[in-house]
């Protein structure tokens, strides 16, 4: 029997206890390292590092609310909003063509037509290499966009925004104001009411892909945006376009240096036009200086309203029962009350004088002492009830309040105030707030907010703005008798050494005759004029002077109160006023189918 | 009796083994069973995604194309608004040989009625 002998064991290949050791260290130092590693990454940064890469697949965009169109009172649009290009291009894509090696070059040429800038200038753009975007041109028109998007260069991009564009231009320009570039509201209807208009902005979180387009595994969140309200305004374009148009014709014909026509609702205190002398287009109103498109004179420019102020004065008075309608002073031409004061405007006496003749001859001296007669505690409570020295509070912003000297309030007050105040000298107004005063007159004494915003609309939510009365100022009876009173003065047109101001009928004159000639045929229109020292600020006055003419009609149901206003015309006495009040009287009249009375149309007027 | 006893235990462990492999079995079916429905389910929520990923981008495509109309609309509602303008119209008007009207070219027809008195405008 063979013995067996057991298999010798074969040594296993020797590794000493130390690198063993060593290598069981090495990788508890790798474990302890990814451990820590681990550690940091999803526990301590997780926050830091879960919000970078959300960030890289998730976006958060704000979704900018459509600014509110403005409208006329007809429904046509004054403000809107399109979309429009803006040209950027990225620098480094530039010329990095070993094929065509003057990219810029040709770039440079073939952009400067549609863009406006010269070909250095753009050039000097593209080559700005540190800069990964570069904008070249903004707002650029549908037209230059297919232009450049037929270039089909990959370093243009065309990136639409937002514009603020008035399809009517100019028409109501110093109205609706502007915007700017960033949707900002900065003059008129437009600053006053900006937040109102801009509305709030929302915003869209999702997941996106590489091209910034929403991927919809998870529903976006999704904050609507408010668009901003819908602004209709009481503005009425044919009565604004009457007003723009007269107005030029006679800044052109009687060379006035400015001027404003304002027309207002006299029963409802609307404005239905507010033409002024300084016009702009507010699609480019960068290219005006800002006193052009931050101003509109009508709320802006204060004057001395002169003798217009004239039937505002005796209304105080009637009303204070100071005087009466038949009262009598004496008018010398002449009245001592300071040194040099004060004198009719041609100097020529007209007494006896009563409250209706102080407007038909405008005498200085006449409207002085029936001032006088009130007194000042009357007097300018008057004033104040009739609104001067306060802003009207329109939605428009900038408006001036007036200046009026109160006796408490004024430290050197002299009762030569009261005197010249009188007849509208010493008291600076605003073009707005004497329409409000006269509309007081028109409408039976009830002083009126004055509006502008007939309408706004938020989210199908319509609000209609309603007439406002603020205070009764006179009775409808003193009301009536002062129309009546301008209403001869319009007729009968007054002769200055035997030289007429105006006639209603060409070569035409019936100073004293059978109610004169209507100033509009078919209709009792009152009317007084006046004429207004400008100061020179230097405590003096200019040589030249403010021409204007006021009132309201047809006075038995009065609709419209005008106030034309005509700066440093050639002519004197606002006589050049005058035609122009008439001519936008008829306009309107015609315009709002308001039928006259034949009775009102005199034989001379017939023959025309 | 050794014998029989012996034969006996193995008919057992043959039995007891057989018993396993079916329990192996029905294991591995519910286990494969399960497979399946989790490879469905993947297979059916891949679908959905998909399906909500295409949708979402045809949404997406629709609203830029609503954007894009949108701007269209806008672009030609201002065009239409500027050729409103009484200024254009008053141009065109001229250019057509229409002269504006005078007040006294203006003839009232004046209706009386019993509540309301209407007026009309002609010419």
């Amino acid at each position: 029997m063979a013995s067996r002998t057991a298999p010798t064991p074969q040594n296993p290949p020797l590794l000493s206890r130390w690198r063993i050791n060593a290598i069981l260290l090495i990788c508890v130092v790798f474990a302890l390292a990814n451990a820590h590693k681990l550690f940091e990454v999803q526990i301590q940064r997780h926050d830091q590092l879960s919000g970078l890469a959300q960030s890289e697949f998730r976006q958060n965009r704000t979704i900018q609310p459509a600014r509110g169109i403005i409208r006329d009172s007809t429904g046509s649009v004054l403000a809107m909003n399109v979309d429009r290009d803006t040209l950027g291009v990225a620098p480094p894509y530039i010329d990095d063509d070993p094929t065509d090696p003057n990219e810029s070059d040709r770039l440079a040429l073939l952009l400067s037509p549609l863009i406006g800038k010269a070909p250095s200038e753009i050039k000097q753009l593209l080559l700005t290499k540190n800069r990964e975007y570069v904008v070249l041109a903004r707002r650029l028109t549908p037209e230059v966009s297919e232009q450049i998007r037929a270039l089909k260069n990959t370093a243009l991009t065309l990136n639409p925004e937002p514009v603020r564009v008035y399809p009517k231009g100019t028409f109501a320009a110093n109205v609706v104001g502007v915007a700017n570039y960033e949707n900002v509201g900065i003059s008129g209807v437009e600053g006053y009411n900006n937040s109102l208009l801009a509305g709030v902005a929302g915003s869209l979180e999702a997941e996106i892909d590489s091209a910034s387009n929403s991927i919809w595994i998870e529903p976006p969140t999704v904050q609507e945006p408010r668009d901003g309200a819908d602004i209709t305004l009481t503005i009425d374009p044919t009565a604004q376009h009457i007003a723009e148009e007269e107005l030029q014709n006679a800044l052109v014909n009687h060379g006035a240096s400015g001027g404003s026509i304002t027309v207002m609702d006299s029963k409802t205190g609307a404005i239905l036009a507010m033409a002024t002398s300084t016009k702009f287009d507010p699609n480019r109103y960068t290219e005006y200086q800002p006193e052009i498109y931050n101003k509109n004179s009508v709320i802006t420019d204060q004057y001395e309203p002169g003798s217009t102020f004239k039937p505002i004065n005796l209304a105080i008075g009637l009303q204070a029962k100071a005087f009466t309608v038949n009262s009598v002073v004496d008018d010398p031409g002449f009245i001592a009350r300071a040194p040099g004061c004060c004198a009719n405007f041609d100097s020529n006496g007209h007494s006896p004088m009563t409250p209706e003749n102080v407007i038909l001859y405008s005498s200085n001296v006449g409207a002085l002492q029936y001032a006088e007669m009130a007194g000042d505690q009357a007097f300018y409570q008057g004033l104040h009830d009739f609104g001067y020295g306060e802003p009207t509070g329109i939605e428009l912003g900038g408006e001036e309040a007036g200046i009026v000297q109160w006796p408490e309030s004024t430290a050197d007050w002299r009762p030569i105030v009261l005197s010249t105040n009188g007849y509208g000298q010493g008291i600076a107004v605003t073009p707005l707030q004497h329409v409000r005063a006269m509309s007081a007159l028109a409408n039976g004494g009830n002083l009126m907010q004055p509006y502008i915003i007939q309408e706004w609309c938020e989210r199908g939510e319509c609000h209609k703005v309603e007439p406002k009365v603020l205070r009764k100022v006179i009775d409808a009876d003193v009301a009536m008798d002062v129309a009546k009173m301008m209403v001869r003065a319009a007729n009968n047109n007054y002769a200055f050494q035997e030289k007429m101001w105006w006639t209603a009928c060409n070569g035409y004159y019936d100073r004293q005759g059978n109610g004169g000639v209507p100033l509009v045929p078919g209709y009792n229109i009152a009317a007084k004029t006046g004429t207004s020292s400008i100061p020179d600020g230097r405590g003096g006055y200019e040589n030249a002077t403010i021409g204007s003419v006021m009132g309201f009609g047809p006075i038995e149901d009065a609709r419209f109160t005008v106030l034309v206003k005509l700066d440093r015309t050639q002519d004197i006495w606002g006589t050049s006023a005058i035609p122009v009040y008439a001519a936008v009287f008829k306009r309107l009249l015609t315009h709002y189918q308001i039928p006259p009375n034949p009775d009102l149309v005199h034989e001379c007027q017939k023959a025309q | 009796m050794a014998v029989q006893s012996q034969s006996i235990g193995g008919l057992s462990a043959i039995r007891n083994r057989s018993t396993s492999q079916s329990t192996r079995q029905r294991r591995a079916s519910v286990l494969i069973a399960l497979a399946v429905v989790v490879a469905l389910m993947c297979m059916l929520y891949l679908a959905q995604t998909g399906r909500i990923a295409a949708l979402g981008f045809r949404l997406e495509q629709l609203e830029v194309q609503q954007t894009k109309l949108e701007r269209e609309n806008n672009q030609l509602l201002y065009e239409i608004e500027q050729s409103q303008s009484l200024e254009v119209v008053r141009q065109r008007a001229t250019a057509l040989g229409f002269k504006p009207i005078d007040a006294s070219q203006a003839e009232y027809l004046i209706i009386e009625l019993p509540h309301h008195r209407w007026t009309a405008q002609a010419r």
